[in-house]
Formats: structure tokens, sequence, C-alpha cells
């Protein structure tokens, strides 16, 4: 993947396994973090594009909600304004969104091939 | 009465409709979101799959076109207005009006272009 | 207008003696066990919000029991049956007896406050709206004890709930009790949209609403349209399981995603349903945190309204795999990133709020952050799964579960809890204790963020929903476990807010404005709200008029007594809020509350087919409704009085200025999107089985149609005559109004009996096919327009026999009427759909 955030679905089992030490072979069968096709592999590269997304923007708003309560008069006074939410709360996720539904909208008109043989979902038991 | 006037109180003028006429952009969102919605999974029903760009296109530019006159009306209307006595910001039904109406715009935009994008019907 | 004419007070004090004393009598609550007698809003919505609490303490037991047979694999605490009944359990109670309660409840309790009006202008539809809900839910719960609970998980998707797989009553008690609450919101709701738009402050411009009260009102509005898809989602499942009409198998032209989308159509809305409220109340906290105004009024309520819209056009990304057609995916893709917009716009909003003034981290400020940076993240796992391929993989796995919960707790429960604290000194004698506050809040924090946050990665891990176990071998024990133990976390600060509310609540003289706050519930109030009805200029108003509360208080503003002797609010215009009469309000009274229960237990006792006994509570209700309306609008002793500063207005309206006249329309919007969702579900199976349609030769049920829509023209031209007769009221000839009303109501009547009996005697049977139970369904919807109006019309003669309904005095038959002729539009196009159709498809 182009965008150099490319995370191998090995490196995201390790640090799995790094957390939880009890993984075994047999829940990678049925991970989203462990794309098994094409098609999964290109979700995957969504799955790690937006999560980075996701927490650079939680990352941002938690840093202007301390902006607001604890920065000088200056940055308070830049947020404190009808400009700032126009921008911050329309512009920039407009054309986040775009970007993002158009990426989304691409992956859809490629399709999703099956599985690779050998790779079926673990049995549950749902009863 | 500082406050309104005969008409008003009489409710003569100031009814629902002013207030239901705010909402005319949102209503042209919906209209056109259940229209391509409706229509092509109609089309596609009875293997008509030729006809959902076309539909898509002509219903999109005739919401967009709307909304676009909301919005340039409105913002015109409400460079001309007198500052209430109240000191209430300009009129506020005349600035909900075309805000809700862009607002409606960008989604038209959205739902429209996944036409161009995706095939009609599988 | 000049500037003294601004400041002059419309009245003088010291006011009159006796008139403080009058105003207190008149709406004094009743002691002892006439207490239950209350409808005072301050009353009903204080039990409201705790029935609310009580049954969100009951579905978070559930959740408990869940997280701990969850916390190690291969666990056998409970039954896979007992867990599917815990899962459908907790996800039903929270969200249809909890969370949109709750909103609902906020809004009884403040909006009368807020808005300076002395009531809801419906008080008994309050009360009959709680008790219903009350009673109802209750039995709905008990269901538990007895191991009959629906195990369908709380979307109910049929097959799976279809008489072949689920024969029990568990899922009849859903469907009927949940249609019943469903039915009990949308009272509320009426009650909501009329008291937000005609029971505001003189000079409180729409422009000037408080932002709670602008959520309340699209909260509301879309309760009107929303919930009646799966009114009707319920009444064509029960029909199917009781009756075997095939709405929803295949193989007699039914199809159950007819149920995903009525269902979702409803659900999805009903998510912002439940948030709008509680970004209202945000928007509401955050100034007085701050003690400044909210940055973006207008942003946020442009923002608002496009939620309430642009949540209608989200349903299909539950069903993002279930094989519809891309393009149609695509569609509610872009419609959810549309939808984040405003959401996301409302959050900086908040941000920019905060750094206009400065925060006080008391115990609300610690919720409304708490609430800021989880629902940050549920929005953004919400724009992931929105995303259609995303969805394809995380579709029915806990990434799912952790993403609503972030939605729904952190948009909900947090700034829920916030109100608790910020609002409870605005009707309770004590406040709430901020150091156990801070402690709760954080213990919630925490455990909420442990429960919840490492469920993303066990969703991801390929952990799916709603299993009672799971093997060792999958690896997902340690992220299970943290989820159980951050679980008992926040329950533990659930536990001490309650602790504090019993500890500390209490009904009486409140607290008043411990924080400074500038909107008008915090003005000093009894049961009749504030003392006067001031005049509104700002948007804080206690903030921009510090003498406003003394003034208030003295009584120097609009109606500082009782003007009637009757319990009395202000009715004003909708948007401008120019005085335009005052309304004489209902006393305390059994009524709602027997009418509840008759009603709760005619749909409890038809989950159990004990149709007769049903019936006769039933019965009841309809004699307790009718003894509820009958001491309503008593005759006015002036036709006009004096509210204060010479402003004099009229004692009673009809006509579409009415507040009742409001109601009934707004009912009707409810009846149409009912109906809508009808037309719907027919064109829906029309395009899955065409097979199933008859060819136009064959529409043979169709010998009644010409003389069925004969028969509802001439019964609507009966009423508007009727209407007439009214209004010129010829003293001489009074029997000319009773016969027209009852010949109308006889020629509606036999059109519809005769329409049933059309397609009986052509051998139509509802349970052939999906056509026939759509074109008998047809007719039973019309049936409920047509009973009330009957019920209502032959009320509405009783008091005119009894002299109560005259050319002035009319709003009982007004209601009849617009009931009436929408049961006949209705009719009408019941005719075309169900007769014409055929003919034009073939």
């Amino acid at each position: 993947m182009a965008l150099g955030l490319r995370l191998d679905w090995r490196v995201a089992a390790l640090l799995g396994f790094a957390v939880f030490g009890n993984a075994t072979e047999a829940w990678c069968n049925q991970s989203a973090l462990h794309p098994a096709s094409d098609a999964a592999e290109r979700i995957f590269n969504l799955i790690v594009v937006m999560t980075a997304g996701a927490v650079a923007i939680q990352l941002l708003v938690i840093g202007l909600v301390i902006a607001g309560v604890y920065g000088n008069w200056r940055w308070r006074h830049r947020i404190a304004s009808v400009r700032f939410v126009f921008a911050m709360g329309v512009i920039f996720p407009t054309v986040i969104l775009t970007a993002l539904l158009v990426y989304g909208l691409l992956l859809m008109r490629d399709g999703h091939s099956g599985a690779l043989p050998g790779h079926d979902a673990a049995p549950m038991d749902t009863t | 009465m500082w406050f309104g006037n005969e008409a008003m109180m009489k409710g003569e003028t100031d009814t629902i409709f002013d207030f239901v006429s705010v909402l005319a952009g949102p209503l042209i969102w919906f209209a056109h979101f259940f229209l391509v919605y409706g229509a092509q999974s109609v089309l596609c029903t009875f293997d008509r799959a030729a006809a959902v760009p076309w539909m898509i296109f002509v219903a999109t530019v005739l919401a967009l076109g709307s909304v676009a006159w909301l919005v340039i009306d409105g913002v015109r209307r409400s460079d001309r207005l007198i500052p209430r006595p109240d000191g209430e910001h300009q009129d506020f039904m005349a600035y909900l009006k075309y805000a809700i109406a862009f607002a409606s715009g960008i989604s038209i935009v959205w739902v429209g272009a996944t036409a161009a994008v995706l095939p009609s019907c599988n | 207008m000049t500037n003294t004419d601004l400041l002059k007070l419309p009245n003088s004090a010291p006011r009159p003696a006796g008139e403080l004393e009058a105003l207190e009598r008149i709406w004094s609550t009743p002691t002892g066990f006439r207490r239950l007698t209350a409808i005072n809003n301050n009353i009903i919505g204080v039990y409201y919000i705790a029935t609310a609490l009580a049954f969100f303490v009951f579905a978070g037991v559930l959740a408990a029991i869940m997280r701990a047979q969850l916390a190690v694999p291969d666990n056998t605490l409970v039954s896979p049956d007992v867990y599917n009944q815990l899962m459908t359990m907790h996800g039903t109670v929270m969200m249809f007896l909890f969370a949109v309660p709750a909103v609902e409840a906020a809004g009884v309790l403040l909006l009368p406050q807020m808005l300076g009006a002395r009531d809801l202008p419906f008080p008994r539809l309050s009360a009959y709206a709680f008790w219903a809900y009350a009673i109802g839910g209750t039995i709905f719960c008990s269901s538990l004890l007895f191991g009959l609970s629906p195990a369908g998980g709380w979307f109910m998707y049929p097959p799976l709930t279809s008489s072949s797989f689920s024969s029990g009553i568990g899922a009849d008690f859903w469907l009927l009790g949940i249609g019943f609450i469903e039915i009990s919101a949308i009272a509320g709701a009426i009650e909501i949209i009329v008291g937000v738009l005609r029971t505001r402050a003189p000079g409180m411009t729409i422009g000037k609403m408080p932002v709670f009260a602008w959520t309340m009102l699209i909260f509301a509005g879309m309760v009107i349209f929303a919930f009646p898809a799966i009114i009707l989602a319920t009444l064509l499942l029960e029909l199917e399981r009781a009756f075997g009409w095939p709405f929803f198998i295949s193989d007699r032209g039914g199809d159950p995603l007819l149920w995903q989308h009525l269902f979702w159509f409803f659900g999805h809305p009903e998510v912002y349903v439940i948030f709008l409220p509680a970004a209202g109340m945000v928007s509401m906290i955050l100034p007085s945190m701050t003690q400044s105004p909210l940055v973006a009024y207008n942003i946020i309520v442009v923002a608002l309204i496009a939620t309430g819209f642009f949540s209608f056009g989200l349903w299909v990304h539950h069903m993002f795999t279930t094989g519809l057609p891309n393009l149609s995916l695509g569609f509610f893709s872009a419609a959810s990133m549309a939808v984040s917009l405003p959401s996301g716009v409302q959050v900086f909003a908040w941000i920019a709020t905060i750094a206009n003034g400065k925060l006080r981290f008391h115990t609300p400020a610690l919720f409304v952050l708490g609430f800021l940076f989880i629902f940050t993240l549920g929005g953004l796992t919400g724009v992931m799964v929105a995303m259609v391929p995303f969805d394809w993989q995380a579709h029915d796995t806990y990434f799912v579960v952790a993403h609503l919960h972030y939605v729904l707790i952190g948009g909900m429960v947090f700034p829920l809890f916030a109100a608790i604290y910020y609002w409870t000194p605005a009707f309770s004698r004590k406040a709430l204790d901020e150091r156990l506050g801070k402690i709760a809040f954080w213990l919630m924090f925490i455990g909420f963020n442990l429960a919840f946050f490492i469920m993303h990665l066990t969703g991801l891990w390929g952990m799916p929903r709603r299993v009672y176990t799971y093997k060792s071998e999958m690896g997902w024990g340690l992220p299970n476990l943290v989820s159980t133990i951050g679980a008992y976390i926040f329950a533990a600060g659930v536990a001490i807010v309650l602790f504090d509310l019993i500890r500390k609540f209490r009904i009486g003289y409140p607290r008043g404005n411990v924080w400074s706050a500038g909107t008008l519930e915090w003005l000093p109030n009894g049961n009749y709200s504030a003392r006067s009805v001031p005049i509104i200029r700002h948007h804080n108003p206690l903030w921009s008029d510090p003498a406003l509360s003394r003034h208030v208080e003295e009584g120097r503003y609009y109606l500082p007594g009782t003007a009637t002797g009757y319990r009395e609010t202000i009715v004003t215009s909708p948007v401008e809020a120019v005085p335009q009469y005052v309304m004489i309000m209902p006393q305390p009274s059994w009524a709602p509350m027997i009418a509840a229960a008759g009603t709760a237990a005619f749909f409890i006792l038809l989950t159990f087919k004990l149709v007769g006994l049903a019936l006769f509570a039933g019965a009841i209700a309809v004699i307790a409704m009718i003894r509820w309306g009958w001491d309503l609008e008593p005759k006015p002793p002036f036709a006009e009085v004096d509210i204060g500063g010479g402003l004099r207005l009229p004692t009673y309206m009809s006509g579409p200025r009415s507040h009742s006249w409001w109601a009934v329309s707004i009912l009707l919007l409810a009846a149409a999107a009912l109906y809508l969702s009808y037309v719907f579900s027919y064109l829906y199976l029309w395009t899955v089985a065409p097979g199933v349609w008859p060819s136009a030769a064959d529409v043979s049920y169709g010998s009644f149609a010409a003389l069925c829509a004969a028969l509802f023209i001439v019964a609507s031209v009966g009423m508007l005559l009727a209407s007439h007769t009214l209004r010129i009221a010829h003293r001489s000839r009074q029997w000319i109004f009773p016969v027209l009303v009852i010949g109308s109501l006889a020629a509606l009547s036999v059109g519809l009996v005769l329409e049933v009996y059309g397609h009986w005697s052509a051998g139509l049977r509802p349970t052939i096919n999906s056509f026939a139970a759509l074109t008998y369904t047809a007719s039973l919807l019309q049936g409920m327009l047509v009973a009330p109006a009957l019920v209502i019309g032959v009320y509405s003669l009783a008091r005119y026999a009894r002299g109560d309904l005259d050319s002035n005095r009319r709003a009982a038959f007004d209601v009849t009427h617009l009931l009436f002729q929408a049961a006949v539009v209705e009719g009408l196009f019941n005719q075309l759909l169900v007769y014409g159709f055929p003919h034009v498809v073939r």
C-alpha cells in the first residue's frame, strides 16, 4: 500500500500476542487482522488507514479540549470563534469524508472474492 | 405591545407553515434520497439497469439545482435585512433555511456521486 | 417602541393579598394515597426518570450476569437459552424502557420550567404515558422471572422469531409489550411538540429558544415519523404469529428482510432520538460550567435539524451484509457520512464554548468531558462501520458491540448523569454530593473504557456477537476478562450515584441556582413553575437581567396568579412567541392511571391469548379515557382575562390555532407515517414476489370498491355539513347536527365493513399469500382510525347533549372531524392501492 502505513498482519498479531500472551494459531483463523485473500488484504489496508485517521482525530480533539481549558489567551481566543467551529466542524470533515467515501466506493467496485480454501471460520456453537 | 402585532396575536401570520418552509432543503434531500434508492431497487428488480445512472443523474441535478437556489436566494435576501429591534441575529429563520439547505446539498452530492463509481445493479 | 417600554414591567408590586395563595392552592399536589393522581410535570417527570433509572439498573444487572458468563472461556454459569433471554432483555430494556423514556422524561420534567410555562399542555396525557410505561414495562421485565422472555435478540429478526422457530409466548410478549410502549412514546412526543412550539414565554422567539428545547422538538418529530414503522412491523409479525398472515414467510410471498427494513427505519433514527436530547443537555450544561454563552448557537441548531433528517437515510447500514446491490449500499454509506458532519460540528462548538469561558470542574463538567472523549471515539468507529467494506469484516462481531456502547453510553448515559448532577438542585431540596460525584465519574469513565475499548480488538480478532460462550483455543479469554472487570467497575460508579440520589433527592422547594446558570428553569419555582411568566429578550435571560428572578418571584410579570380560577398557562405563537390565549388546564385525576392500567392489561392479556379478559380491560381503559376527557374544557368564567400590563387574552380557542387541533394534527402525521410504512411494505413485497399478485382478470374481490369509495365520500360530505351546522348553530333545529354526525359515522363504518366483506365473499383469505394478507391489513389500518373516530364522535354527541359543545366551544367535535376525514382519505387510498394497483402493474 502506497501510503506507507502498511502494517503487516503478523505485526498486528504479534502486538496482540505481546499483550495477550494466550493467543494461539486458532484465533488467527477468523481474525480480520489476518487477511487470507486479495479482497481481505485490501480491506485490511482500509482498516489500517482508518484506524490511523481515527487515532489522529481523537488526539486532535483531546488536544483542543486541553488547549481550550488550559491554553493561553491567544489559543483560547482562536478556538472560541464561529470561524473555528466552521473550519473544524464543517470544512475539515467534509474533505476527509469525501476522500474516505471515494476510497470505500472504489473498494466496493473492486468486489470481494471469497476466502481462500482452508480458511473457513471456526465453527461456533451459537444455540 | 412591544413584541409582535395584532395579526400574530390572532394567528393570521406566524403559523406552523413558517416553520415547515424552513425545512425545504432537507425535504428536498429526503425526496432525492428516497427517489434514487426506490427507483434503483425497482428498476433493478425488473432488469432495467441501463436506466439507473440516467435516473440518478437527472434526480441529482434537479435536487442540487433547487437546493443551490435556496442557498443563493437565502444569502442574498439576508444581506438586505434590517436588524431586529430585539437584537436577534438577522432573521434567524431565513438563516436556518439556507444553512440547512447547504448541509443537505453536501449530502445530495455524496449520495448522487455513488452512482458514478458503482455498477447499477450488482 | 421605546426603551422605557422595554424596561417597564407589566405588573406593579406588591401584589394583592391572597393572589399567591390562590395560585398555590390550585396547583397543589394531592397528598397521601391521592398522590397517585398527580399530573403536574415536576411530579410525573421525577417519577418518570426514577422509573427509567430503575429499568437501567435492571438491564444493567442482566449485563453483569452476561459479563460474568463471558469472563472465562467455556463457562457454564448460565445456559444458552437463559443467555439468549438475558441478551434480548438487556438490549430491549435498555433501548425501549430506559433510553427513550429517560430522555422523554427529562423533557417532561425540564421543558415547562425552561420555557416559562406552568406545565406541558396535556398534563393528563403525560400522566397516562408515564403510567402506561411504568406498568407495561414492569410486567414485561417480570417475564424473565418465569423464563418466558423473548430470546430472539433485541431486534427480533424473523424467521428466528416466527412461530415456527420461536413457538413460546416470549416473542409475543416482546411484540405486544414494545408495540404498546411505542404508542406511549408517541403520546409523549405529541405533548412535547405542542409544548415547545406553543407554550414558550412571551418573546422567547424560536431563535432564542434553549438548545435543549430544540433537541426535544426534533426528538419528538423523529418519534412521530420513525416509531410508526416499528409499530407496523410488530403488528405484522404478531398477525403472522397469531393468525398465519404470511408477511415474512418466503414460501407464501413474504420476505424476512421486510422486517429488517421496517425495524431499522425505526431503529436508526432511534439512536439519534436518544442522542439529540443528550446533546441538548450538554449544550445547556457547558455554558453554566464555563459561565459563558454557547458559541455558534445558530450552527448547532442547523446541525440538530440536519441530524434529524439525515438519520432517516441510514437504516440500510445495518443491512450491509444482506446481499443488497452495491449501489444501494453506497447510497446509505454516503448518507452515513453525511450524518457524521452535524455531530462533528457540535463537538467543535462545545470545545469552542469551553475555550470561551473558564471551565469549572464540577461533577457535571466532568461527565460532559467524559462524554466528549467517549462519544468522539464512538463517532469515529461509526464512520468506520459505515464504510461498507469494513463492515463486511466487522459485522456481527464485538467491534460493533464496542461501537454501539461507545455511542450509546458515551452519547446518552454520560450526558444523562451530567444532567442528573446538574439539574437536581433545580427540583430537589438538596444538591448531590460533589465528592461522591467525582468518585462515581472516575469509576464510570475508567470502567467503561476498560470494558469496551478492548472489545474493538476482541471483535477484530473475530469474536462474534451474541454467543453465550467461546472455546479457550480462540484466545479471547483475557480480553473478555478485562471487559468483565471494567463492567463491574462501571457498575460500582453507577451504584454510588444511585446511593447519593436516594440519600439526597427530595421533591420540594428546590435548592436553587447553585451553578449561576442563565436559563429559566433556574428561576425560583414551585408546583406552578415560576410565579409569573417573564418577557424573554435574550438566550440567557438570568444573566442579562440580574433582577429577573426577583421580579418574577414578586409577580411583576405576566399571569402572577390564577386569572380564571383554574390551572392555566399562556399559549404563544410558534415562531415569534406572541401571546395568543390563556389555556385552562386539567386538575389531578385517577382517570389517566386507570386508563393506563387498562391499556397495559389489554396488551398483556392478549399475549396470553385471553381475548375476553383483554377486551374487558380495554373497555375499562376506554371508559377511563372518556371520563378523563369529560371534565376538560370547563366553561370559562370570563371570555377574556387580563394577564398583566393591560394585555387581555381570550380564555378559549378553537380551530387551527388551538392546542387540541395541533395535537390531533400531529397524531395524524404519525398515522400517515404508519400508512406510508404500510405502502412501503406493500410495494416492497410486490417487488420481491410479484407472482402472488393477481392479474387484472382475477381482481374479482374488487366488486365493492366503487361502493365503498362512494360511501366514504358521502360520509365525508356529511361531516363537513355537520361542522357547518355547528358553526351557524340554529337553536331551533338542534337535531340536524346529531343526525348528520350519526349518519356520517354510520356511512364510514358500513363502508369499511363492506370492504372486508367484499374480500371475504370473493374467496380471498389473508393466510394464502402476502398479497391477501396486505389487502386485509389495509382495512385493519383504516379501522385503527375509524374506531377512535367512532368513540370520540359519540363522546362529542354526549357533550352536545349536555350543552358543552357549541359554535365556540367545539374542540371535541373538531378532533372527531380531523380523525374522521383522515379515515376517509385513508379509505380512498386503500381502494386505489388494493384494487387499482394490480390493474396497473399487470
